[in-house]
């Protein structure tokens, strides 16, 4: 039985001159318990807007999306998502931050001391815990909202290009942490982002989506145990492959596309 | 060398020098010019007169009354228009219906320039404390209003993804959310409503009133002191600043651990 089942989702939104837009056409895709799916696509293709759907935050123009079976019509504590610049109230310390869906949720106090010590231990920000959003680094702001995610222990959780904001180390770093959290935790994951190595580092499956409107192009299952290595032949091949495809799929002549 | 952490200290630049030079040539000017009488005293009055004038009114205890008296106008009218332009500003964000009703009334008394409505006041409320405060009151209570509200509803789009994928309800959504993300703009309405609510005491003192440095001011004038109406005006000048600063300050202790400017104060 699938997790996540989006059963041909369509998307329309209205541009700022007051056009239409087809933004998602047809996207049907299962995501299985405990599968990490990445979403790759030329920038301005409906990835994110796909994640906002599946998160409940945006409602949908035709198809349906399923949570273990059930109908998703707005969001749900068992979808946790972690946005792209880790989106933490800028009034809150990284403590409270973390603790922001407990409290909301109404989650007793001791549970919310113990759960707080596992997460914060398990993201490496001890010693943070009381300093503001401000007085941390991108990569500290992103395990933050990663943790904040992961409180709630959801079953299934987003993820909006979660590392684009960070250096290059520290992104290798937050990759490989996640990994191994996965290990740990046992999510189903679906990951949107433009960096398509990020993805085929990841992921066990990775969806192109095309151009506007967008369709599922392609979908690579990539067969390689973890821990994965990054210079892995395999691994650089699928990269080039989806590559290639992304070109091959956006007609125009200037084609506008993130590596 | 400045510490990490530590705030960085003002240099005195070379503009600075000629900024401070400028004042002294001007002041210098202004004495000469007076002493030797190319302008007249009813007119201007030297710094040295005004320096002796400040020194007599406040040694013979002719100012302390007054000063106190609008101080106390000052803040009362403030404080009120304060606690209920948060609290409004309150309501209508919990509410929308409430401000969709209301938005209509408080923008046309806003349209009214507060000091024609001065006459009425002062024949409901007489020419005493009362009226002065209604007036301060009706000076800066919207400013307070619209910019919390406006405040609430700039709240970053992305924060309210946040309150809605963790299922926060509206109360939660105001409270924990929408509202710290108004304090900035809150207290930029508590610090322009601040600036204005000086003028709007001075300006009822002069009008009509039993006390008050507005009232000393138009005193003055009448008695062609030149001297004390400079004085007064610097003083109530340094009392405003120092008003704005006082609010800064407030604001500076409750944000400044979580924004990433440091605010001038």
């Amino acid at each position: 039985m699938p997790t996540i089942k989006a059963n041909k989702v369509e998307k329309y939104y209205r541009s700022n001159d007051g056009e239409l837009v087809h933004a998602l056409k047809d996207v049907t895709l299962e995501i299985k318990d405990g599968e990490f799916v990445a979403i790759v696509g030329p920038s301005g293709c409906g990835k994110s807007t796909f994640l906002e759907i599946v998160a409940g935050l945006l409602p949908l123009d035709g198809g349906e999306v399923y949570l273990d079976d059930e109908k998703i019509t707005d969001t749900d504590r068992n979808i946790g998502v972690v946005f792209q610049d880790a989106s933490l109230f800028p009034w809150r310390t990284i403590k409270k931050n973390i603790a922001f869906g407990m409290e909301i949720a109404k989650v007793p106090k001791e549970e919310q001391e113990k759960r707080l010590k596992h997460y914060i231990e398990l993201m490496n920000l001890r010693g943070f815990e009381n300093k503001f959003p401000s007085q941390l680094s991108g990569g500290m702001k992103q395990r933050a909202g990663i943790a904040r995610t992961l409180v709630m222990d959801p079953k299934v959780i987003l993820m909006d290009e979660p590392f684009s904001a960070v250096d290059h180390l520290t992104r290798c770093t937050l990759q490989d942490e996640l990994l191994k959290l996965r290990e740990k935790e046992k999510k189903t994951i679906l990951f949107v982002t433009h960096d398509i190595n990020e993805a085929v580092y990841l992921a066990d499956r990775v969806i192109l989506l095309s151009p506007r409107p967008s369709v599922i192009q392609e979908e690579y299952v990539i067969k390689a145990d973890y821990p994965r290595n990054r210079d892995d032949e395999y691994l650089a091949h699928v990269a080039s492959k989806i590559m290639k495809d992304i070109v091959k799929g956006s007609k125009q002549d200037t084609i506008e596309y993130y590596i | 060398m400045a510490a990490r952490g530590q705030i960085k200290k003002k240099k005195f630049t070379f503009i600075n020098a000629l900024q401070l030079v400028a004042i002294i040539v001007l002041l210098a000017y202004i004495q000469y010019a007076v002493d030797a009488g190319r302008i007249s005293k009813i007119f201007i009055a030297s710094p040295k007169m005004i320096v002796d004038e400040a020194i007599k009114i406040i040694s013979k205890g002719i100012l302390w009354p007054h000063l106190v008296l609008t101080l106390q106008e000052l803040v009362v009218g403030y404080l009120l228009a304060a606690a209920v332009g948060v609290v409004v500003a309150l309501t209508w964000i919990l509410f929308p219906k409430l401000e969709e009703f209301m938005d209509l009334f408080c923008s046309a008394i806003m349209a009214v320039p507060k000091t024609a409505i001065l006459p009425l006041l002062i024949l409901w409320f007489g020419i005493g404390f009362k009226s002065k405060i209604v007036l301060i009151f009706l000076f800066t209570v919207f400013q307070i209003l619209y910019n919390t509200v406006t405040g609430a509803k700039q709240t970053d789009v992305k924060f309210i993804k946040v309150a809605k994928v963790f299922k926060a309800n509206r109360f939660q959504l105001v409270f924990d959310i929408m509202i710290p993300a108004a304090i900035p703009s809150m207290f930029n309405g508590l610090k322009l409503a601040a600036a204005t609510a000086l003028t709007g005491v001075v300006f009822s003192e002069m009008q009509s009133a039993k006390g008050g440095l507005g009232f000393l001011l138009s005193e003055a004038q009448q008695l062609l002191n030149s001297a004390r109406m400079f004085f007064i005006i610097v003083l109530v000048t340094v009392v405003s600043v120092l008003f704005v600063r006082l609010i800064a300050l407030i604001e500076y202790s409750i944000c400044h651990r979580w924004q990433q400017k440091v605010p001038h104060i």
